[in-house]
């Protein structure tokens, strides 16, 4: 297929680049600041597009137009619900995050509580949201460079695998930022190439182009349906942990800490959230251009679930040379994001688990970076073999779960140890390991689970006393999250938490006051 | 970088108070913000789960109530954050720079 040799050509121009970034930036990366914060050198414009280039993945380009293209507006509802948390990140987050933080979210929450147990927990919360978002991730990588390149599944998995491992092995924060941007900056850049292709074939009109699908497929294309978000409060579920579990995502999150301060921060979440609410509206015109100019019907026998509508749209409008492209674009995408997932989870592992638990603060620069290597080899090797598991598997569920929990057990107790002077240590730990829990059993008890693998009849289970009817868990979850944080909060006491809300209050608004003094330290004397 | 204003009767406790107070109003202004993204994207939700045939209104040939909605939230998603950054840029770093 002359298209396939056009795109791996694609493929291996973005590769050449990026691992020349890797090789520059490797040379660069000496400390853990730098290792996991790009040194706080990244400018805001860089992190908004690094931003983007983290958080678009393959789903935001290839799904959500697989899904416009066979059922119309509501594939918008997902375009939607991964936008509206990025406002509540920067209202709420980023600003505390950067100037309280250093490597991750756990040090916000740990920052006037007890380190070990709640970095502890902050890690069972970090990590199961990044296992599952991988295995999502990586499962969905495998089968789709197998329908976009023909290469075997097992390869694909392996492929991924190694190469996020180079980029974040070598380069750290900074190769992958640069990674992301160049992703992003491709698939801004094909996105909209697409959407303005098939606008010419409507007038430049979009009204046209969506006046032609319901012409052909009926009005009901251009309506709510049931089909992709089914249940009335499913719905309101699926958008709380959409909105809320964007904005405690920790590879997003971990990005406040790549640039110089809060108001550069501040600017590089308004930045990304203008990118990707302009992706999102070219999906929308591309999802719509599927169906019309290559049909719905066409789409679906090209199988991958409906993944090819953008490739195959790209063929259409713009040739083999474009579908190469598309195609190269995609598996960029996929690299991109799982090395961001990948390096939060070293940053979890390394700066929480291994310095602030095992050592208890006291380990030196060379020993951190040392762990923060075998960290990424570790969830690198893990996350190949675990793409190579579930091949074939349903893993769709995995992605959402990475959200719910985000959303559960993340979101109540960050906000809260922003927020509120009577958050203690237990509500933390207990929050965040109810967010976590109850996400888990919620969607095992969940027709996700029961029905879809385990290949249930819905009948024959509906009526049992555990069944849960909601897909997605957040509604529960998350109110039950914060409700323990709080019912904890109010029956113990913690002078020092309590004492060290005003400092904390004034370091969100000044940053550290002298960077060099580690946080356990500078929390005491506060108190 | 340093809170202690030079010359001042009870510096440190003057520093103290001007951070509350500007904490406070951060906040406020956050909660404010954050509670009409919230009202607006689970209003469209509340009408995507609770009352499809309205959303579903055919206003004009190609065009749907929820096809007008659906990106009036991902405008209103930027101009919130928008509004936040302005604010913070003026209002918030001028408040930061008199606490130092």
């Amino acid at each position: 297929m002359g298209s396939s040799t056009l795109s791996i050509g694609f493929f291996f121009a973005f590769m050449a680049l990026t691992l020349g970034i890797t090789y520059w930036a490797a040379r660069r990366t000496r400390t853990t600041e730098h290792f996991f914060a790009a040194g706080g050198q990244v400018t805001p414009w860089q992190n908004g597009w690094a931003l983007a280039g983290d958080f678009l993945s393959a789903a935001a380009l290839l799904g959500i137009a697989g899904i416009v293209t066979s059922n119309g507006f509501d594939g918008m509802v997902y375009s939607i619900g991964w936008l509206v948390g990025w406002p509540i990140i920067l209202f709420l987050i980023v600003e505390p995050l950067r100037n309280v933080g250093r490597f991750t979210f756990a040090d916000v929450v740990a920052y006037r509580l007890r380190q070990r147990p709640v970095r502890l927990a902050g890690a069972v919360g970090t990590l199961a949201v990044i296992l599952f978002y991988l295995i999502a991730q990586m499962v969905a990588t495998g089968s789709l460079i197998k329908l976009l390149f023909g290469l075997p599944y097992t390869w694909s998995v392996v492929v991924v695998g190694s190469v996020m491992l180079v980029y974040v092995l070598f380069g750290g924060m900074l190769a992958t930022t640069w990674v992301q941007v160049v992703k992003a900056a491709l698939l801004m850049g094909g996105g909209i190439l697409l959407a303005f292709l098939v606008l010419t074939h409507f007038d430049m009109n979009p009204l046209k182009l969506f006046a032609a699908a319901s012409e052909k497929y009926g009005t009901k294309v251009l309506q709510p349906g049931s089909k992709v978000v089914s249940g009335q409060w499913d719905a309101i579920s699926l958008g709380l942990g959409l909105m809320f579990g964007t904005a405690a995502m920790p590879h997003v999150l971990m990005r406040a800490y790549t640039v110089k301060d809060a108001k550069a921060a501040r600017l590089s979440i308004l930045y990304a959230t203008g990118l990707i609410g302009v992706f999102h509206l070219m999906v929308f015109i591309i999802g719509f251009g599927a169906m019309v100019l290559v049909g719905a019907d066409a789409v679906a026998k090209a199988g991958g679930g409906g993944n090819m509508a953008a490739p195959l749209l790209a063929l259409t409008v713009g040739g083999n040379a474009f579908f190469g492209f598309i195609c190269a674009v995609a598996f960029a995408t996929m690299l991109a994001v799982v090395a961001g997932l990948t390096l939060s989870g070293v940053a979890t592992l390394c700066h929480d688990v291994w310095t602030n638990v095992i050592r208890n603060g006291a380990a030196s620069e060379a020993e951190q970076l040392k762990v923060a290597r075998v960290a990424t080899v570790l969830i690198s090797i893990f996350a190949i073999m675990l793409g190579i598991a579930f091949e074939g598997q349903n893993v769709a569920f995995m992605a959402g779960l990475a959200f719910s929990i985000a959303c559960a057990a993340n979101f109540p107790s960050l906000v809260l140890s922003i927020t509120w002077r009577r958050f203690t240590t237990p509500a933390a730990v207990a929050s965040i390991l109810v967010g976590t829990l109850s996400s888990l059993v919620l969607i095992y008890l969940s027709p996700t689970i029961q029905v879809d693998i385990l290949g249930k009849q819905l009948a024959a289970i509906e009526h049992q006393w555990w069944f849960v009817s909601l897909r997605n868990p957040a509604i529960i979850s998350m109110p039950l999250s914060f409700a323990v944080a709080i019912l904890l909060s109010l029956v113990t006491r913690e002078k020092n938490a309590n004492l060290a809300f005003d400092e904390m209050q004034r370091r969100i608004l000044l940053g550290p006051v002298q960077p060099t003094t580690s946080e356990p330290a500078e929390a005491k004397s506060a108190a | 970088m340093n809170l202690v204003i030079p010359g001042n009767a009870d510096p440190a406790s003057r520093g103290v108070a001007l951070a509350r107070k500007l904490a406070k109003t951060r906040l406020t202004v956050a909660l404010v913000l954050s509670v009409a993204m919230i009202v607006i994207y689970f209003g469209f939700m509340a009408l995507f789960a609770f009352d499809k045939p309205l959303l579903g209104t055919i206003l004009m040939p190609g065009l749907s109530l929820c096809i007008v909605l659906g990106p009036l939230v991902i405008i209103s998603s930027f101009a919130l954050c928008l509004i936040y950054v302005l604010w913070a840029n003026r209002v918030l770093d001028a408040g930061i720079r008199d606490l130092r």
